[in-house]
């Protein structure tokens, strides 16, 4: 069989995927800082707009700006897909941020200009993102669990923003929507934590773990399985909250995201316990700590709708977002970058200069410290939700933000690594060229 | 000892890429192929087709031939073009 090579061709230009994975980890400075000048009102109420802006500087900040940027370089390079357009997905990245900055800021401010500017702004780059990957994934052969799991995280990501603008606008009068504020904000959340973010994390992990890894394939009818049963409750959810169900009624509705997400873990557990090569790296451990924390944010979830309390919502945002989706997004990055740097830059020097390793580019020692780093931020903003002490939530975001800062020079010093000049080699048409002032040798 | 899948009478050269990180096989594969010479070829074991190894070895002249296996790991059949034909 012959090779197809469109992988690489149409992989697009290093700065693209990088402006958005760099804009992760200052999101995640951006949320630190929140935290720490808060404190304490941000625990008052999962309502407060304070902590709705707090939320999505870390959802559409540092989670979706991180995820777009691994779209726009695995679709191509992954699952073969041409996005078109490549090159507005530069113009993109500023309509995302400052849809993301006004966003953020409207809140904060209780701005309604702000609130009608990102709504504009993220409708529009949304819009131009979604069409672009979704025109790529419906172009490709569907015959993996990857395609499957991004077009499903894709669809859900329009739906989320549907909701979310849909939000706003009654909030602030703009229009009528049968549904009220409640229902469409469980909605919103749902398309968005279960269907863009976790669809997506999972789909890709089916690929990248046997990459990165070395495990065996992670089993197609798994995979097939666990994005159906996620999708399963995300219908039967947004049912549920549209018809108002609450309680036990919910919790039924959960049920086939529980069994996918166990069976996930499960089968990503015994995979890499059986890894051939034992290695054990920070995106390692970042892996582990958010797998580790994916069962208890479930469980977590299952409180929620009984309303005991709202320590049960903090609780599980803060597990399943930066235990799980801040945590494994964190720990790509660190494969992510280097890989990109060296395909880029390095691959085609192989064999005429010493090509730095994948450590070379970031070593794991100062990754390592950002990992405990990283760990001591949640452990101390997990505290918060159960004790909301002032100076231990500003503790906790002082700590989020050196831990974001750290990750963010890292991935800086990264992108300057620049390959060395190569000694061109001497070819026939520079040896003629030496001698063509010579006069002709005597007959 | 690996068995080969391809009928040649090349002299193989066989890598087994199927215990290293990437990117360390594109980097074995590519390093090798500056040695090939004439009636000399590479026999890439690997997990998974190298989908992003084609391109470059287009780039240095090279063709391949890829074979999968039941369990989806593949060999890979890697040789100049620009100093003979398969």
């Amino acid at each position: 069989m012959k090779t197809s090579n469109l992988s690489l061709d149409q992989a697009p230009p290093e700065d693209i995927p990088f402006r958005y994975l760099l804009a992760g980890p200052a999101f995640g400075i951006l949320a630190g800082i929140l935290l720490s000048v808060f404190g304490e009102k941000i625990f008052i109420t999962a309502w407060s707009l304070d902590t709705v802006a707090l939320v999505h500087t870390i959802t559409l900040g540092w989670l979706t700006l991180i995820m777009i940027g691994a779209f726009y370089q695995m679709v191509p390079v992954l699952v073969g897909g041409h996005v078109p357009w490549n090159h507005l997905s530069r113009i993109n990245y500023y309509g995302l941020v400052s849809g993301i900055l006004s966003l953020i800021s409207g809140f904060l401010f209780w701005k309604i200009i702000l609130l009608k500017s990102a709504a504009v702004l993220l409708l529009i780059s949304f819009s131009l993102f979604i069409t672009q990957i979704l025109t790529a994934l419906f172009r490709v052969k569907a015959n993996r669990p990857v395609v499957y799991a991004m077009r499903s995280s894709v669809i859900c990501l329009a739906l989320a923003v549907t909701a979310g603008i849909t939000m706003i606008g009654v909030l602030y009068g703009w229009w009528g929507f049968p549904l009220d504020g409640y229902s469409l904000k469980y909605i919103h959340i749902t398309f968005a934590l279960l269907g863009w973010i976790t669809l997506l994390i999972f789909g890709v992990s089916f690929h990248v773990i046997p990459m990165f890894f070395l495990t065996k394939a992670f089993p197609d009818r798994i995979g097939y399985s666990i994005v159906s049963l996620i999708l399963l409750s995300i219908v039967s959810l947004v049912i549920g909250f549209g018809m108002k169900l609450n309680g036990t009624r919910l919790i039924v509705a959960g049920i086939p995201v529980f069994i996918g997400v166990i069976l996930y873990v499960f089968t990503l557990f015994n995979l890499i316990r059986n890894r051939q090569r034992k290695m054990v790296d920070s995106t390692f451990r970042f892996w582990q700590l958010g797998l580790a924390c994916l069962i208890p944010a479930l469980l977590l979830l299952t409180v929620d709708p009984f309303r005991w309390d709202e320590i049960f919502g903090y609780l599980f945002v803060t597990t399943f977002l930066i235990g799980f989706a801040c945590s494994v997004s964190n720990g790509m990055l660190y494969k992510i970058v280097p890989f990109l740097i060296w395909l880029h830059r390095f691959s085609s020097l192989v064999g005429k200069i010493k090509t730095p390793a994948m450590k070379d580019i970031i070593a794991d020692a100062p990754a390592r410290k950002q990992f405990y780093l990283f760990c001591l931020s949640f452990i101390l903003i997990v505290l918060s939700c159960i004790f909301p002490v002032d100076s231990l939530i500003r503790t906790a975001g002082v700590s989020w933000s050196v831990s974001s800062i750290i990750l963010f020079f890292l991935q800086i010093k990264a992108i300057k690594i620049q390959p060395p000049e190569v000694p061109k080699e001497t070819g026939m048409d520079d040896f003629t060229a030496m001698f063509k002032d010579l006069p002709p040798p005597p007959k | 000892m690996v068995e080969s899948l391809f009928e040649t009478d090349k002299q193989l050269q066989i890598i087994d890429c199927s215990a290293l990180f990437p990117p360390e096989p594109m980097e074995r594969i590519l390093e090798s192929v500056e040695t090939l010479g004439k009636g000399q070829a590479i026999l890439m074991i690997h997990h998974k087709r190298p989908r992003l190894l084609y391109a470059k070895l287009e780039e240095r002249q090279c063709d391949s031939e890829t074979k999968t296996l039941e369990d989806g790991s593949v060999q890979v059949l890697i040789w100049k073009k620009d100093l003979e034909n398969k």
